[in-house]
């Protein structure tokens, strides 16, 4: 960090090591809260009405066959990436998952 | 699909192929002076065209249900004071849109790594979408909503008011910036930093203030950003594996920094304040989550590792946030005649719950609204605009008007360039005309075009008359006893006059930038 940084810019420039996701509120967001809730102990959700706010340090793993479980049908990237308004960290499209890291220590 | 995702993405990468027919310089029509070949890209969203359009239809059925249910069951019982503000707010973004999608099929064209193109190429598909769903909005508002007027012409009401000079000129300069600098400017500022604080935060707004049409519209966008701002940090990132891109990408940064927060940062804290009736979070607390902690903290900071380092002016964006919004609604209410909507001014609720959010808010901006009060009533003959003084100058970099960071003490300056005299809002934007001049040579601004012209003449000129052409489309209040005519502001006497330039400052500005720009 830059000895010349003053305290305001200071107070914001500090690690963080959270990561969210913000998802469209509707029954695809509630199963996928629930299935995030029963895997990630940690895992904080807040409810802004029209989105749901899921907060967690470090990474946050979507097992898209375990929402296709909860909602009863077949779930995919295309279904998950429709209900994603927006996330904070580092996305990445898996086989079966996707994933939002922190960013990852270069 | 039959083949996994990871591994059907690498085969059909290895189809690209580069052509015979056409050299490498015909192909690519402008060069970026960053250094990107060799470099090896990320797409983190690996996404298929046909997986693409499938989750794009499932969007626009979801959406456009909603918009075809609130027709058919007259949901039209939104607050008014928003209803009325996005006449003004909405009319804004399907340029802005329109603009975001000429921008990367320019990038998908100069930009040439296949894993960045081919989602510049879904992002070009997306704004064009964007375009429409906001236009669509605005029609089915203008279908909807009691007052029509102002969203019926909302489009080109976009085009000359004299607050949407921010927003086009915000997205002017990300659309003839080099390439790489439109990846960053856009994707990582506009659409990472700062589209969250307004379609995701502004669409709870939405929904308490009845609007669930918009709240759909923006978070159906919004959606789509997931995977713009996952280009932006794939850009950044893949340009930042070169060294010599550092000082470059240090450069594009502190300016963006400063450029979106006088331009979407301003209209978001505007919109999220003075549009609202029902109170969700401060438009400061919004942007202090969104901007402050989640994007500076949670998203820039992480380039330290690269040797970026935090822009020169975050404290001075911080410490604006104080006013921003209430020095802009001074402007916008201000010059209501010179808008297409019906103004809602602010109660005592309104004034309580500034006074919590923004300690000393009375003290500061308590004096205008006790006058706007006075102004309100067409028979008294008095315009606030009048009691103001006029309208302000405006900054040849941004457009805002010259109020920032307060009415009271602005930062807007004078200074000599290649000859000529310029005004500037503030250092900020001092510095970025001088490292560009040529990139914000003005053409006919307001004042040239209205100065000395009276003002019922002017408004009539600018299109915001009802149809009796007579009465103004734009109100001082939501239910006046009668509304405002032109022949209302001929009584007023107010003419246009172009103020007098702010002092003029010959200290020099900043060094020019390691790397030299242009
Ligand atoms: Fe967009
Ligand atoms: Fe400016």
């Amino acid at each position: 960090m830059s000895d010349a940084m003053n305290d305001v810019t200071r107070s914001i420039w500090k690690e963080s090591h959270k990561v969210t996701a913000k998802l469209i509120n509707g029954a695809d967001a509630e199963a996928i809260v629930a299935v995030m809730t029963a895997a990630n102990p940690d895992l904080v959700v807040k409810d802004f009405g029209s989105y749901l706010a899921l907060e967690n340090e470090r990474e946050l793993v979507f097992r898209l066959a375990d929402i296709g479980e909860e909602l009863g049908r077949k779930f995919e990237v295309p279904d998950f990436l429709t209900v994603l308004a927006s996330y904070s960290g580092q996305v990445d499209v898996q086989d079966d998952a996707v994933s939002i890291t922190e960013f990852a220590s270069g | 699909m039959a083949l996994p995702i990871t591994k059907a993405y690498d085969r059909v990468k290895a189809i690209d192929w580069n052509p015979s027919y056409i050299s490498t310089d015909e192909k690519y029509l402008e060069q970026s002076r960053f250094f990107v070949k060799d470099l090896k890209p990320l797409d983190p969203f690996k996404t298929f065209i046909r997986e693409y359009f499938k989750m794009e239809q499932e969007k626009e059925n979801r959406h456009y249900s909603v918009l075809e249910a609130s027709s058919r069951l007259h949901q039209g019982h939104a607050e008014a004071r928003w209803m009325e503000g996005m006449k003004f707010g909405l009319s804004n973004f399907a340029f802005v849109e329109y603009a975001a999608g000429r921008q990367m099929g320019r990038m998908a064209r100069s930009v040439a790594p296949v894993e960045l193109r081919q989602g510049y190429m879904m992002q070009m598909i997306d704004e064009m979408r964007h375009a429409q769903l906001e236009m669509n909005n605005l029609r089915h508002n203008m279908r909807t909503w009691h007052d029509p007027a102002g969203y019926d012409i909302a489009l080109k009401g976009a085009g000359n008011n004299v607050g949407s000079g921010m927003f086009r000129a915000m997205m002017e300069d990300c659309t003839t910036c080099d390439p790489i600098e439109t990846a960053i400017s856009l994707q990582v500022f506009l659409e990472t930093a700062y589209s969250n604080v307004f379609f995701v935060g502004l669409s709870s707004a939405a929904v308490a203030q009845g609007d669930h049409t918009m709240a759909s519209t923006f978070l159906t966008i919004q959606s789509d950003e997931a995977r713009h701002m996952a280009n932006g940090w794939a850009t950044l990132v893949t340009v930042l594996q070169d060294d010599r891109n550092v000082p470059l990408v240090q450069e594009v940064l502190d300016k963006w920094s400063w450029r979106a927060h006088v331009s979407f940062g301003l209209g978001n804290a505007l919109f999220q304040d003075y549009f609202t009736k029902n109170r969700t979070e401060s438009a400061k607390e919004a942007s202090l989550r969104w901007v402050y902690d989640e994007f500076y903290g949670g998203f820039y900071q992480k380039l330290e590792r690269y040797g970026i380092r935090p822009p020169p002016r975050l404290d001075e964006q911080m410490a604006e946030m104080d006013d921003l919004s209430h020095a802009a609604a001074v402007y916008i209410f201000g010059a209501w005649p010179f808008f297409y909507h019906r103004a809602d001014p602010m109660t005592t609720a309104d004034m309580e719950w500034f006074e919590k959010k923004y300690p000393g808010w009375y003290s500061r901006y308590g004096w205008f609204w006790e006058a706007y009060n006075k102004c309100k009533d067409p028979t008294d003959k008095t315009i606030i605009l009048g009691q103001l003084g006029g309208l302000p100058n405006f900054c040849e970099v941004c457009q805002r008007p010259l109020i920032f960071p307060t009415p009271a003490a602005h930062s807007g300056r004078s200074f000599m360039h290649g000859g000529k005299a310029h005004i500037v809002c503030s250092p900020g934007c001092q510095d970025i005309y001088v490292k560009d001049p040529q990139h914000y040579q003005t053409d006919k601004g307001f004042y040239d075009l209205y100065h000395g012209k009276e003002l019922s003449e002017v408004v009539d000129h600018m299109g915001y008359v009802r149809d009796d052409g007579e009465t103004l489309i734009g109100q001082p209040e939501l239910d006046g006893a009668r509304m405002w005519t032109r022949a209302d502001l001929r009584c007023c006497d107010f003419v246009v006059k172009r103020p007098p330039p702010p002092p003029f400052v010959d200290e020099p500005v900043v060094a020019a930038a390691p790397g030299g720009i242009r």
